[in-house]
This record gives structure tokens, C-alpha cells and sequence, in this order.
């Protein structure tokens, strides 16, 4: 069970079920034995004429007449019966519609004044209500005798009405549990709607779309989307105290070295000694460079890409002018890089730098969102008319963790940092020969 | 060709400015923005080089400064940050080239060239007036394909005309860009070198490249071949 409504309506729904199902069984037991009583009822009035219409006669026996008022007694089949036994069980008289029924087992004999009610069933499978009295009878002579008298109805005289009031029941109970179950969806989408809120706005600021959490949340809530904006902001807060502190080691160590460089070549130094003052260089070119730039895929980070491709490429037209560089840019007015807009500057500073660089005269840039099955990319390529370069070059320019003294200054650094970069935002970076015959560099970046 | 350099860093600044003088060029150096902006007033300059992280005014705003009281010539940013981001800004803000620190100086200096070049209206690092042909990359001047020796000072006064080729340069801007403040303004050097430049230049006077305007300057006469 993943969704929480799902949850809550299963329980709702086992709970519900249950309740009206004990309630249901109640009601029908109740139904039942009222019905019972009232049949019951009947079939002592039925005794009472049947007592009436018994006569004695001088052999000390009971004499009933063949054919009883009520019609229905004199018709076989036809759910009413009657009979009278004596002490031993034995059939005195029966009446007509009961001449051919056996009971199993026959209704037990009550004891004189008591009433017995009982359930039987017949030989043709009817169930019958059956009611007893066990009398006394005192004959004109002073002898008496006992005698069972029992009038039974089928019980299809009351499953009519059972199954009526079942039906009913069981409609009313469908009405209740239905109304009940739409009435808690409709509470829980209400009592659930914070919640969604709360992950369209997450899912926002993962876009970019927004910046925090809005304010307006119930009680439950507000906490955490307070605690999520605090988090959010000390986070930001932290990265770019990080990228500040080293940027400004950077800038404080490259001033120095500059000069310390520029002393050295005065000074007819040491082979040895510029050799270290190169690696401190690029060392310091290198790593600060790496970490200074790059926050990744952080929550909140897009950037258009258009207006920062447009002032790279009026930037690098001026230092490159001598060159009359003709780029083209083939992408969407709208196409967004899913993260920093430092980071963005940074690839595309330093992978158009290199094209503008090798180039001849043309370079394209070509922007394209692309969906696959595990979600959207951003395949960016940047291609030239130059010489290309080596392919060993472009391997080791863009395997990580190559040592610096083998990159190539000027070109190696740049190309590191943006694979590095590419990293970061679980991307990927390819570069391959252009079909204008110079290189071709392509990085693909997950966009959500 | 006389240069203004803005770094606030004492050692690098001094040795940025022995090496532009060791090659041929007159330096202003100034230590923060203020600075650099008096030196901007005060000399004629030809290119600035402004470090982006300057105390006081940054160089950000010293270079948009210097661009909206109008000076044209080109300006070449050091900068230590490597971000794009500050590379793209000074550009905008009116910047020509940059150069990320620590740098090596050939580099600079090859930057300052081509700005130089650039900003005279050529396209390449061979200044071709047909015949004369100077090599601003390798300081090496072609006469009929025949290739002569200059001077130092000659070569500053033959590049500062051939820059120029076809306007017309006044002694004294010559004398701005070409000499220390210090010498003599009133030296007959310029004239003395004019005509070292002709007889090396010409020594048959039949190409006559230098043209004297009385009371005016010097021109370089020769047209300039290849792009503008």
C-alpha cells in the first residue's frame, strides 16, 4: 500500500463492512424471531379452533370434523396443516391438507397446558412452524386423557417477507456504505490537498520554478515547509560561502605566483626551480579552479541558456575579431540548463573558448531536449570548422583524474573542468570529429 | 607606444613594467583605480592593462569609466579569477582581451600586439605596405623581401607610423608615445630617426614612405595592403 488514501479507504472499507455486517445479522435475527412470534401467534389462534370444533363423543374420544373452517386445512400442499396425537405420539386425527406429510422428526409432546414451538421437515423437504399444546381433556365420564395439538404453517409464509426486509436491508446498507465512502474520499482529498501542495511545490522547486516553500500551510505542515526553507537557504548560503572562500584563495595564491614567475624569468632561475613554479601553476589553475565552480544538480537551479550563450559569444567575438568568426546558434528560446548559472558560464565559456580557438571560421552550437524512457536530457554540442585534434588528446583532455603535468596548458585545463563539471550533473561528454571537419565536443545532461 | 599599467600587486606590477620597457614601449604604472584614472587623464595612452581585482575601484568600473569619458584604445584585463563570469563582465564593460594570472609574459605581450594592431586598423601581425613589410610578431622588418636591421627606437618609430599608415602623426604624439616624459621635449631625436628610417627604408629615395607635412607630422605613405 504506497498511497496513503489507499490505506486509509482499505481500513475505512474492512471497518465499515464489518460494522454493517454485525448490524445486518443483528437485524435479520430480529426480524426473524418477530417474525416467528407472529407466526407463532397465529398458530395458537389456529389451536384455539381447532379445540373449538373438537367434540367428544361417549368413547371417551376426541371427534373432529373432516373439513375445517379455514379452507386452507382442507387442501393438501397447501402450507397449513394440523393434527392431534395422543400420549404415545400416535396420530389421532390429521387434517386433510397433512394426510400424506410425514414429519422428521415429529414435534416432541409437551406436557399438559405447555406450548412446544418447533421446526420440522416435512417429506417433500418443506420446512414447517410447528406449535403443540398439550391439554387435558376431562370426558363427560370422568376420565381424561391427554392429547397433543399441533398447527404448523410452511415457513415460506414468512421467508416472503424475510427476504423482503433482507433486500431492503441490504439496499439501505449498500445507499449508507457508499455515501459513507464517497463522503471519506472527499474528506481525505481535503485533508490530503496540503500534501500534494507540498510535493507540486517540491517538484517546482526542483524546475526552479520557484525558490521555497509557500507559507500557508496547515499547522501539521508548517513546520516542516519552514524547516525545508531554512535547510534550503543554509544550503545555498554554505555553497556559495564555499565557492566564495575559494575564489578568493585562488585570486590571493595567482597574484603572487604571477609575480614570483615574472621574477624567475628576470632572474635566469633554476630549471628546476620554474619547473616547480609550472606545477604550482597549474595546480593552482586546476583544483581551485575545479571545486570553486560546479554546485551540481542542486535543488532550485535553472538557468535560461540563450541569453548567456548570446553575451559569451558577443564576448568572444571581440577577443577573437582579428578571426571574423561566424557562430551559429540552433536552439530553443526557452531551453533551460537544470542547474547554476556559474556552471552554465563555465562550460560554455571554456568549450567555446576552445572552438573559437581551433576554429577556421564557423562554429554551431546546436541545443536540442531530447526525451528517453528514463526522462528528459539536454544534449548541447559544440562543433567547429578547424583542424580537430588529436584523438588520444581528447581522451586524456577528458579522463578524470588525469595528472596534471600530462594536460596540455591552455587547452587541457579548460576541457577537465568542464568533463568535471559534466560530472557533477551525472551527465556525459563526448568528442568526436564534426561533420565541419573540426572537433565536436557534446555533453548530455539528465534534466530531471 | 605608451602604456598604462593598473595592478595593485607591487611586485608584479614592477615586472610587468621593466619587461614592457624592455620591449620598446613607454609604461605608466599605476597602483589601484584612482590612480590609473589620473595617469589615464594626464598621458596620451595607447592600451591599458587593468587588473580586475583592484582595491577602491574595481576594475570593472575603471574600465567602464575610462570608456564613457570617451578613451577608445584597447584594454587588455588580467584577471586571477579563471570564472567566465568575470571574463564575460569585463568584456562587456568594455574590455578587448584578457589574460588569466599567473601568466606568462610572451603571451601578454602577444595579446598588447595584436590589440595594438587591431585598434591601427590591421588584421594581421605583418604590417604589408607591399614593399615595406613589418613583422610586428617577430620585430623583423622585409624591404623588397630583403630583410633589415633595425634599432629598437626604430622599430618603435617605424611601427607607431606603419600602425598609422596613411593618417597623419604629430611630432609630439611621437614623442608622447615614443620617449620617457623625462627627455627633452623639444629634441630633435624624432626627426633624426625619420631620416635613419628613410635612408634604411629607401636608399635610392625612390619609394619615399615617409612623408614630411610641415608644421604637421609625419605620414606613412606607402598604402596598406591586405584586410583592414
Amino acid at each position: 500500500m504506497r498511497s496513503l488514501r489507499a490505506r486509509l479507504l482499505l481500513v475505512t472499507s474492512l471497518l465499515l463492512g464489518g460494522a454493517l455486517a454485525v448490524v445486518g445479522a443483528i437485524l435479520d435475527s430480529s426480524v426473524r424471531a418477530a417474525l416467528d412470534e407472529e407466526q407463532r401467534e397465529l398458530l395458537d389462534s389456529q389451536i384455539i379452533t381447532l379445540l373449538a370444533v373438537a367434540e367428544p363423543d361417549e368413547g371417551a374420544r376426541l371427534r373432529l370434523p373432516y373439513d375445517l373452517p379455514d379452507q386452507r386445512f382442507n387442501t393438501p400442499d397447501s402450507g397449513f396443516y394440523a393434527k392431534v396425537r395422543d400420549r404415545s405420539g400416535a396420530f389421532l386425527w390429521r387434517s386433510v391438507s397433512a394426510v400424506d406429510l410425514t414429519f422428521t422428526p415429529d414435534t416432541p409432546l409437551p406436557g399438559p397446558g405447555e406450548r412446544v414451538f418447533a421446526r420440522s421437515v416435512t417429506s417433500t423437504g418443506d420446512v414447517l412452524l410447528t406449535l403443540t399444546l398439550g391439554i387435558i381433556w376431562t370426558f363427560e365420564d370422568g376420565s381424561e386423557r391427554y392429547f397433543a395439538l399441533s398447527a404448523a404453517e410452511s415457513e415460506r409464509a414468512i421467508i416472503g417477507p424475510l427476504k423482503k426486509f433482507r433486500g431492503r436491508m441490504f439496499a439501505v446498507f449498500t445507499l449508507v456504505a457508499a455515501v459513507l465512502l464517497v463522503g471519506m474520499g472527499l474528506v481525505l482529498s481535503w485533508l490530503l490537498r496540503p500534501l500534494g501542495q507540498i510535493a507540486s511545490e517540491i517538484a517546482d522547486l526542483e524546475t526552479g520554478v520557484r525558490t521555497s516553500l509557500s507559507d500557508h500551510y496547515p499547522s501539521e505542515l508548517s513546520g516542516v515547509a519552514r524547516n525545508l526553507n531554512t535547510l534550503m537557504k543554509s544550503e545555498q548560503r554554505r555553497t556559495s560561502r564555499y565557492q566564495q572562500t575559494l575564489a578568493n584563495l585562488a585570486h590571493s595564491l595567482k597574484t603572487p605566483l604571477a609575480a614570483a614567475k615574472a621574477l624567475l624569468n628576470d632572474g635566469k632561475a633554476k630549471p628546476e626551480l620554474q619547473a616547480q613554479m609550472q606545477r604550482m601553476e597549474q595546480i593552482v589553475r586546476y583544483q581551485l579552479a575545479r571545486p570553486a565552480i560546479g554546485t551540481g544538480r542542486t535543488v532550485g537551479n535553472r538557468t535560461l541558456i540563450e541569453p548567456e550563450l548570446t553575451q559569451m559569444l558577443d564576448a568572444l567575438d571581440k577577443v577573437y575579431r582579428d578571426k571574423g568568426v561566424h557562430a551559429e546558434i540552433d536552439l530553443e528560446h526557452d531551453m533551460v540548463f537544470p542547474g547554476d548559472r556559474g556552471d552554465l558560464v563555465e562550460m560554455l565559456g571554456n568549450l567555446l573558448d576552445n572552438a573559437y580557438k581551433w576554429t577556421t571560421q564557423r562554429v554551431l552550437v546546436v541545443g536540442r531536449k531530447v526525451a528517453h524512457e528514463t526522462g528528459s536530457v539536454l544534449e548541447l554540442s559544440i562543433e567547429d570548422d578547424g583542424a580537430g585534434f588529436p584523438e588520444e588528446a581528447a581522451a586524456a583532455a577528458l579522463k578524470r583524474g588525469t595528472r596534471l603535468d600530462e594536460t596540455v596548458p591552455g587547452t587541457g585545463i579548460g576541457l577537465a573542468v568542464v568533463a568535471e563539471l559534466v560530472e557533477q550533473y551525472e551527465g556525459k561528454i563526448v568528442i568526436e570529429r564534426s561533420r565541419l571537419s573540426g572537433a565536436r565536443v557534446a555533453i548530455t545532461l539528465p534534466l530531471s | 607606444m605608451r602604456l598604462l599599467v593598473v595592478e595593485d600587486d607591487e611586485t608584479l606590477r614592477e615586472s610587468l613594467k621593466e619587461q614592457l620597457l624592455a620591449e620598446g614601449y613607454r609604461v605608466e604604472a599605476a597602483a589601484d583605480g584612482e590612480e590609473g584614472l589620473y595617469f589615464a587623464r594626464e598621458y596620451p595612452i595607447d592600451l591599458a592593462i587593468v587588473d580586475l581585482g583592484l582595491p577602491g575601484i574595481p576594475g570593472i568600473d575603471l574600465i567602464k569609466q575610462l570608456r564613457s569619458a570617451g578613451y577608445t584604445y584597447p584594454v587588455l584585463i588580467l584577471t586571477a579569477r579563471d570564472g567566465w563570469q568575470d571574463k564575460v563582465d569585463g568584456l562587456q564593460a568594455g574590455a578587448d582581451d584578457y589574460v588569466s594570472k599567473p601568466f606568462h609574459f610572451p603571451e601578454v605581450s602577444a595579446r598588447i600586439n595584436a590589440l595594438l594592431r587591431r585598434a591601427g586598423g590591421w588584421g594581421s601581425a605583418v604590417l604589408d605596405c607591399g614593399v615595406v613589410k613589418l613583422d610586428t610578431a617577430a620585430q623583423t622588418l622585409l624591404v623588397n623581401e630583403a630583410a633589415v636591421e633595425l634599432t629598437s627606437f626604430e622599430y618603435q618609430l617605424l611601427e607607431y607610423l606603419m600602425m598609422r599608415a596613411g593618417e597623419v602623426v604629430s611630432k609630439t604624439e611621437l614623442t608622447d608615445r615614443l620617449y620617457d616624459q623625462d627627455y627633452e621635449r623639444d629634441s630633435n631625436v624624432i626627426e633624426v630617426f625619420v631620416g635613419r628610417l628613410r635612408k634604411k627604408l629607401d636608399p635610392d629615395n625612390s619609394l619615399k614612405p615617409i612623408e614630411t607635412l610641415r608644421g604637421r607630422g609625419y605620414r606613412f605613405a606607402l598604402e596598406r595592403h591586405g584586410e583592414r
